[in-house]
């Protein structure tokens, strides 16, 4: 059965109504079977509401109406003498389900024999009702049928003024939701920098798109056998209201991630007891999901339960997780590249660390007690975490060029020749060519080759002064000379940490940045002589390597 | 029709360009905000004058009147000086603080915005504003 389209409450409401009332035409409305199921009329419209109540009317209506049906656009129909209705179409998608009648009459009406047995069942005296329907101001058949047809186009221009709305409405929302994708897809690739918190990159991208689609939950399961990306390998992340087991969750995400075959398309699973992994169905009444594949491989899983609102995951929903998918395994592959990259960069920069070590096992750990302090200091003086970052390499790296001094110098024990001194002062030009073929280390440069230049421009190799010095040349000198003068050397024993502190404050202005200086004496040391009795405990591995073959 | 009669926050929405209008008026009304729509900042100050709106969602670059404009005059009129007011603008358009500060604009969205972001923020807004009466 065709459910009545006009409730009965809100047929008062239609536009077509509201102006029905206003011109004082009386309306009613029926059914695709003919009965009467909502009434318009009041008393000033007499006679129209005692027509339209009584048995006779409903009766002729329902005999009428058969005829209608299937004609678009009906004319004005008499129901007997002086009673005409006008059948204005109440459409859904373009069927016919019913009609709204406007009730006109003419003069005939007062002499009809139905009019007669209306007033007789209303008990109305039949002469007086006759002289009131004659004094009201009657229209004539051809104004009627004008009036009909006015009444008609305007029906039908509301019907497609309101069919337009909707249509409007429905693009409105799909524009809406195309925004949405878009902007999505705008925020995760402006998110998508490698050198990001992985973990926290992945955990915002599925809160967005979990939020977007509006699914209850998404979850992503990493492998565990992937050496890289150690923060993230074998994690779960989750977004939205996740099942509260998550041991569960994360062993169903690997069933899943094993068991399927890969197809880089989202799956949609309406029925997932299908599946037949146990749990499954205790955690989504809908699912969806898709491998996040990286480096030709799939390295995660996604996964998302069914929609906040019951309706079904679409296409749309499908293509907007597989997008994600791609993003992050887009993500994931460029990440593990540049933990690679980085790799090869500190292994690089160690093993000539390593090298220096090798050369001169006698001040061993020296390079890495210099970075350390170096990047203590530089803190301490407020310079930018990413720059004293760089200044700790350059720490590592600033006596590479001693590498390049002949050992019998380098380890001589005793004082050394002017002739001998002159060539360890080769040593800061010598680093730098070691460095200048490495794009990535240019920076670091200056550290290597000006860290025994003096404030007073009397140091070396190019006698610089003041702030002509780069402040990576002033910290290094600062750090170096503190380590020097407090481990023991072939020619002399170490100070103590208090004579050292007057040290650098006697020479403060002469050797060193004087403000640097100040704030160097303020350090706090005793991570720095941890570190003097770790190296002396435990040499680095090469010089274990070393000392056990001389033996 | 008689916007405050529903009871229902009134949100008036300028724009010049129609599917905007459309998108984010469609957003609210599903979220039960009353919605008034205007194509210029002229007829913005006019509605915004008439009706006062708990919010005013304007674009920025619209004819007669600008976004940044009607934002302007709304604060200078004893009537609207309180209506808080966002404005969406193509991406890449940045609001410097002097534009913002003889204003009421609380945020500023960049097109293709996220109507779900910009329903968000009207909530943020409307509750604030119903916390402290002004």
């Amino acid at each position: 059965m065709t459910p009545l389209v006009v409730p009965i409450e809100k047929f008062e409401e239609s536009t077509l109504a509201q102006r029905c009332a206003l011109m004082g035409v009386p309306l009613l409305g029926i059914n695709h079977q003919g009965r009467i199921i909502a009434q318009q009329v009041d008393d000033t419209q007499w006679p129209a509401g005692l027509i339209a109540r009584s048995p006779l009317f409903a009766a002729a209506v329902a005999a009428a109406s058969g005829a209608w049906r299937g004609c678009p656009e009906s004319d004005i129909v008499a129901l007997w003498p002086g009673c005409w209705v006008a059948p204005l179409p109440i459409r859904q998608h373009r069927r016919n389900v019913g009609y709204r009648l406007a009730m006109f009459f003419t003069a005939e009406l007062a002499g009809s024999e139905q009019f007669t047995r209306i007033c007789d069942e209303a008990r109305l005296d039949l002469a007086a009702a006759r002289s009131r329907l004659l004094r009201r101001p009657l229209s004539t058949a051809s104004q009627i049928q004008m009036m009909a047809r006015t009444l008609a186009w305007m029906a039908n221009d509301i019907d497609q003024q309101q069919r337009q709305e909707r249509e409007l409405d429905k693009l409105s929302t799909q524009l809406g939701e195309t925004y949405e994708e878009l902007s999505l897809m705008y925020k995760l690739s402006a998110n998508m920098s490698v050198t990001r918190d992985h973990q926290r990159f992945v955990s915002e991208s599925l809160d967005e798109v979990q939020q977007v689609v509006g699914l209850r939950w998404m979850a992503m399961q990493l492998i565990d056998d992937d050496q890289r990306l150690a923060s993230l390998r074998g994690q779960l992340i989750v977004a939205g209201d996740a099942p509260a087991d998550r041991a569960e969750l994360s062993d169903i995400a690997r069933q899943l991630l094993s068991q399927f075959k890969i197809d880089s398309q989202a799956n949609i699973v309406d029925h997932p007891e299908s599946l037949g992994i146990p749990g499954l169905t205790r955690i989504a009444r809908r699912l969806l999901f898709v491998p996040v594949i990286a480096d030709g491989r799939p390295l995660a899983i996604l996964l998302g339960a069914e929609k906040l609102d019951e309706s079904e995951l679409s296409s749309v929903d499908s293509k907007l997780v597989t997008s994600m998918a791609q993003n992050l395994g887009i993500f994931l592959a460029n990440s593990m590249l540049y933990e690679d990259l980085q790799g090869m960069f500190m292994g690089t920069l160690r093993s000539l660390v390593n090298a220096i070590d090798a050369k001169d096992t006698y001040t061993c750990g020296h390079s890495e007690r210099v970075a350390f302090l170096g990047r203590q200091l530089a803190e301490k003086a407020g310079i930018d975490a990413a720059t004293v970052e760089r200044l700790y390499l350059a720490g590592l790296l600033h006596d590479v060029g001693k590498i390049g001094v002949p050992e019998a110098v380098l380890t001589k024990p005793g004082r050394l020749t002017d002739e001998e001194f002159e060539i360890i002062k080769t040593h800061p030009r010598i680093g730098a060519h070691i460095l200048q073929g490495i794009r990535q280390m240019q920076d670091l440069i200056p550290g290597v080759l000006y860290h025994h230049e003096r404030y007073d421009g009397r140091g070396y190799p190019d006698r610089l002064a003041g702030d002509d010095i780069p402040l990576f040349g002033r910290l290094l000198c600062l750090a170096d000379s503190f380590d020097a003068m407090s481990s023991n050397r072939t020619y002399r024993s170490a100070l103590p940490l208090d004579q050292t502190l007057e040290e650098i404050t006697r020479c403060a202005g002469s050797q060193f940045d004087p403000a640097l200086a100040s704030v160097f004496v303020t350090l706090d040391f005793a991570p720095y002589q941890q570190m003097v009795r770790m190296h002396q405990q435990r040499p680095s591995l090469i010089v274990q390597e070393l000392e056990g073959r001389a033996t | 029709m008689e916007p405050q009669a529903t009871g229902k926050p009134l949100v008036l929405v300028a724009d010049d360009e129609a599917h905007i209008l459309h998108v984010v008026s469609l957003k609210l009304r599903n979220a039960g905000y009353e919605v008034l729509t205007a194509h210029d900042g002229e007829e913005a100050m006019e509605l915004a004058l008439q009706h006062h709106p708990a919010l005013v969602i304007t674009d920025f670059q619209m004819p007669f009147m600008t976004g940044l404009e009607l934002c302007v005059k709304l604060k200078q009129t004893e009537s609207t000086r309180d209506i808080p007011a966002i404005m969406l603008t193509a991406r890449g358009f940045a609001m410097a603080e002097d534009d913002l500060n003889p204003t009421n604009i609380a945020a500023v969205l960049s097109k293709p915005f996220s109507p779900r972001d910009v329903l968000a923020k009207v909530q943020e807004l409307i509750e604030h504003q119903a916390g402290n009466p002004a």
